[in-house]
């Protein structure tokens, strides 16, 4: 968005801020944060963040949004192999805790469902919410499998680099 | 039990050696970057991490400040020196060796 003159200014739950300004005025970064950032360890990390010359935009539950400005130099959160694993396996974490819980969730509704009399069966709320957790699970899945193939990546090159 | 002999990283080698002068986060990165002859571009969420692990090995040490501040400063103790000498001695083997195979 920042390259089209458009600039994330703040971020809230569903709701994201841009201002026009000049096309790639700004990089932003996103992390998983290990610490929730209202916690203690969490506005640690932002304020180190912050003094390294970031600006802190707001977060989305563990997700903290930073941006910093292009004429500054390039902008990156992570430059060794290592905290970018680390960073990967915070991911595929909470991933897999949302794949485990909507997969439970659809299959305990799709059950439900089918348990009934078949006369019964008209009411499909049980069916719809069913599908949908599935339907999530799966699409959660497809990410979950995307980071792991981006950490064996990094893995394998750990090998020849630091 | 964690071996003292193996070599540091990159990272860690310059974050010592940059840190012979007390420096708060930013400064680090700066001479990391000015040392390195703007090679190692260390980020911020790395050098967080990597702090960290340093302050827990005793190998630096946080100097006081105020709560609010976001310069905190870090310097290099007697420990940090000792596993930078470690590095600097296995560098030169390396770069020893490498000399007499290479170049002959």
């Amino acid at each position: 968005m920042s390259s089209a003159g458009l600039q994330l200014v703040s971020i809230g739950l569903c709701r994201y801020t841009f201002e026009e300004g000049p096309p790639g005025e700004y990089a932003c970064r996103i992390e998983l944060l290990e610490k929730h950032p209202s916690s203690t360890e969490g506005r640690q990390y932002i304020r180190f963040i912050e003094g390294a010359g970031a600006e802190y935009l707001g977060n989305i539950f563990r997700w903290a949004y930073f941006r910093r400005k292009t004429e500054n130099g390039g902008f990156d959160l992570f430059s060794d192999i290592d905290s970018r694993l680390r960073h990967l396996k915070r991911i595929s974490a909470l991933l897999l805790s949302v794949f485990i819980m909507e997969l439970c969730i659809g299959v305990y509704n799709l059950t439900l469902y089918f348990s009934l009399e078949y006369y019964r069966r008209g009411f499909y709320g049980n069916l719809f919410s069913g599908m949908l957790c599935l339907s999530l699970a799966l699409l959660i899945f497809y990410g979950l499998l995307k980071v792991r193939k981006k950490s064996v990546i990094l893995r394998k090159e750990r090998i020849l680099h630091e | 039990m964690p071996n003292e002999n193996l070599a540091l990283t990159e990272a860690v080698y310059y974050i010592l050696l940059s840190l012979y002068t007390p420096l708060h986060g930013y400064g680090i990165m700066q001479k990391v970057e000015a040392l390195s002859g703007g090679r190692v571009r260390l980020a911020a969420g790395t050098l967080y991490g990597a702090l960290g692990t340093l302050l827990e090995k005793g190998w630096i040490r946080a100097l006081p400040f105020e709560e609010d501040s976001r310069k905190k400063e870090y310097e290099i103790t007697a420990s940090g020196k000792t596993a930078a000498e470690n590095e600097l001695k296995r560098l030169e083997e390396l770069v020893k060796n490498g000399e007499s195979v290479i170049r002959g």
